[in-house]
């Protein structure tokens, strides 16, 4: 999984991104879109780098493969639901399956005029999604208690923080969000 | 090597206790001396308490620490300052190609033992900017020598702010400091 990840990873770096604006914040004023990567060679580069036939299947969209960037972070958070049940079978630690299906559906929920997140897992097996972008540093960390935890600061010259924490996201949450989260569009 | 009996050494007490607490920033955080504990040495093992002007070296793992996807560092790199403390190696007293090697070793044992785990590289530091991360004017971060008989270089640096946002702005500011400054092995 891991190199076919990279070798689609590194065919996603050499296509043309096609940025779109669609979703809970089209009303917000924030603008930035979630980037799309269009081609129409992805199946058959993925078959030969992996060197097997190719069993991926992406969305179409006109004539055009398109592979949304979410779709990579959703893998990349099950890929880590892996690492927590092997380091459980090793060591004995709870491993909370539904951790995993909670931060994936908190992915789905990131509205689309927010830069997709990078995922990471800490060593005591806590997940979390980060963004840092031009403007702002910001991570969404899903802690013990099975709620979130988001944290932004900006990189202006007072490098303004927000902190906020015990949050049961929803949808609504998200959009409630739209200030401190649009701090994240670049100008 | 320091004579303080641990006796008159507060802060030999505490890490020799807290030796295997994987949690032990917690407990530091109860110590209302826990600054002032940077000007005594908190092993028998270490030559001497962290000078600011010493280089400091971060051994680097994927899949914890880097994203081989995006090649960039991850801010959960620097997690550790909030539970067991930041493993850090001193320059002059643990060369880095020494520390890689202790590092490319920790690594195979940890992929035997738990999950797979492989070595990125380093980061080197200097201990007064580690010092210096604050945030709303309190210093965030201290740092311990916490040398261990295999490696008395081994120095802790540990959230002297018991905050859940002290400590996310920590480990902003570090991966913000250090994003750019990854050695590869």
């Amino acid at each position: 999984m891991l190199m076919e990840t990279i070798a689609f990873a590194t065919l996603l770096a050499s296509q043309k991104p096609v940025t779109k604006m669609e979703g809970l914040f089209s009303n917000s004023g924030i603008n930035c879109g979630r980037q799309f990567f269009e081609t129409t060679d992805i199946s058959h580069v993925y078959t030969s780098v992996a060197g097997r036939q190719g069993s991926f299947v992406a969305p179409v969209l006109n004539s055009g493969w398109v592979y949304d960037q979410q779709d990579s972070l959703v893998s990349q958070i099950t890929d880590y639901g892996e690492v927590l049940k092997a380091r459980s079978a090793a060591d004995g630690r709870p491993y909370d399956l539904a951790q995993i299906q909670k931060m994936i559906g908190a992915i789905k929920m990131i509205p689309s005029g927010i830069p997709t997140p990078n995922p990471m897992l800490s060593d005591s097996g806590e997940l979390g999604l980060y963004w840092d972008t031009e403007s702002a540093f910001a991570d969404l960390v899903l802690e013990a208690s099975g709620r979130f935890s988001l944290f932004i600061r900006q990189k202006d010259g007072a490098s303004k923080e927000t902190f906020l924490e015990d949050i049961d996201l929803t949808e609504s949450v998200f959009e409630s969000l739209a200030e401190p989260l649009g701090l994240l569009c670049d100008a | 090597m320091h004579s303080e009996t641990v006796a008159q050494n507060p802060c030999r007490t505490f890490f020799q206790l807290h030796e295997l607490n994987q949690d032990k920033v917690k407990a530091l955080n109860e110590q209302e001396d826990r600054l002032n504990w940077e000007s005594l040495s908190a092993s028998s093992h270490s030559p001497g308490i962290v000078d600011s002007g010493e280089v400091l070296c971060r051994i680097l793992f994927d899949p914890i620490h880097f994203d081989p996807l995006t090649s960039t560092l991850k801010p959960s790199a620097f997690d550790d300052i909030c539970n067991k403390g930041l493993s850090v190696n001193r320059v002059k007293h643990r060369g880095i190609a020494e520390s890689l090697a202790a590092g490319a070793a920790q690594a195979e044992t940890a992929s035997r033992l738990r999950t797979p785990r492989s070595l990125y590289g380093h980061l080197v530091a200097l201990a007064s900017e580690l010092r210096s991360v604050a945030r709303e004017g309190q210093r965030c971060l201290a740092i311990y020598d916490t040398a261990i008989p295999e490696n008395p270089s081994h120095a802790d640096v540990c959230m002297v702010v018991p905050d859940r946002a002290a400590f996310r702005s920590a480990r902003a500011q570090l991966h913000d400091k250090y994003k750019s400054q990854l050695v590869p092995a």
